[in-house]
């Protein structure tokens, strides 16, 4: 998973860092990160898609 | 809202306690099984991003010139400083008791539902990692929420004369009892099994209730990772 985060990019990486480890809501993500409350739920949505597909991928190796 | 908005929602926000998504939930299998996969991601992630900080001895590096006298005694003056004004600013600080959190938390909005389904209790209550057995409590409100930084399991009670306010705190242990009575709340702090109980009411608890909802409560609610073992 550490690998996966790692390689996952900064733009995705951020606002999934501060939703599930600081606990911020999306509003208070657009905010931290000057984002629309929109691009912050996408760029979530799609932290987690890529990140399951890294896990998946893995464990298929 | 059909599977698509509801499984959106969920990539982006695994915790959400939104009625519409919950509501769906009690009638989609698919979907639960897709909130449950996203909240063990989530732990996962949370595990990944946690990282222990060892203890020991210091290492020192490696470094075969050594400052001057002057550089080193100027070094261990400004750790000294640091020290005392983090002291004397954490001193300074007014300290939030688990009280007053509790209290606080409180008056956040929620949304109260005629009643709360066992399926959806188990949802609301994943990320704290509980498992609660109503037995027959008329259960209004579940949710999983922050509280000093920790996941705690909110719930409210309809217990015919009054919502009562139940909060699970698995990480906030307490020796002794704590009474509650600020804001319009009433209530007590009690030890548990799991950390501690705060169990609340706008009102004044009959003879002998409060006593009972807690003695309840430390039966059933139990740790969900120990129960699926």
């Amino acid at each position: 998973m550490r690998t996966a985060l790692a390689r996952l990019d900064a733009r995705y990486r951020e606002p999934l860092v501060l939703q599930v480890l600081i606990g911020l809501s999306v509003k208070e993500i657009a905010s931290e990160l000057q984002l629309s409350t929109g691009a912050v739920f996408t760029r979530l949505m799609r932290a987690r898609t890529k990140l399951r597909a890294a896990l998946d991928a893995e464990a298929n190796e | 809202m059909n599977c698509l908005e509801v499984r959106r929602i969920l990539g982006a926000m695994p915790s959400t306690g939104q009625a519409p998504v919950a509501e769906h939930l009690l009638t989609c299998d698919a979907c639960l099984a897709c909130a449950q996969r996203m909240r063990r991601l989530d732990e996962l992630i949370r595990r990944a991003l946690t990282v222990p900080v060892p203890e020991g001895p210091r290492v020192r590096p490696a470094t075969t010139a050594r400052r001057p006298l002057r550089d080193r005694w100027t070094g261990w003056q400004a750790a000294a400083g640091a020290a005392i004004a983090a002291l004397v600013l954490w001193t300074a600080l007014p300290r939030e008791t688990l009280a007053s959190s509790v209290v606080g938390h409180l008056s956040h909005p929620m949304e109260l539902a005629p009643s709360v389904s066992d399926a959806a209790l188990a949802v609301a209550l994943g990320p704290s990692k509980l498992r609660l057995d109503p037995a027959g409590h008329h259960v209004i409100y579940a949710n999983s929420c922050l509280l000093r930084g920790h996941r705690v399991a909110h719930l409210q009670l309809d217990s015919g004369h009054g919502a009562i306010t139940i909060i699970v705190m698995p990480q906030e242990p307490i020796a002794a009892p704590t009474v509650i009575d600020a804001s319009g709340f009433h209530g007590r702090i009690v030890p548990a099994r799991h950390g501690s109980v705060a169990i609340l009411g706008r009102s004044e608890f009959r003879a002998g209730e409060l006593e009972e909802l807690a003695a309840w409560i430390g039966g059933a609610i139990h740790d969900a990772q120990l129960s699926k073992a």
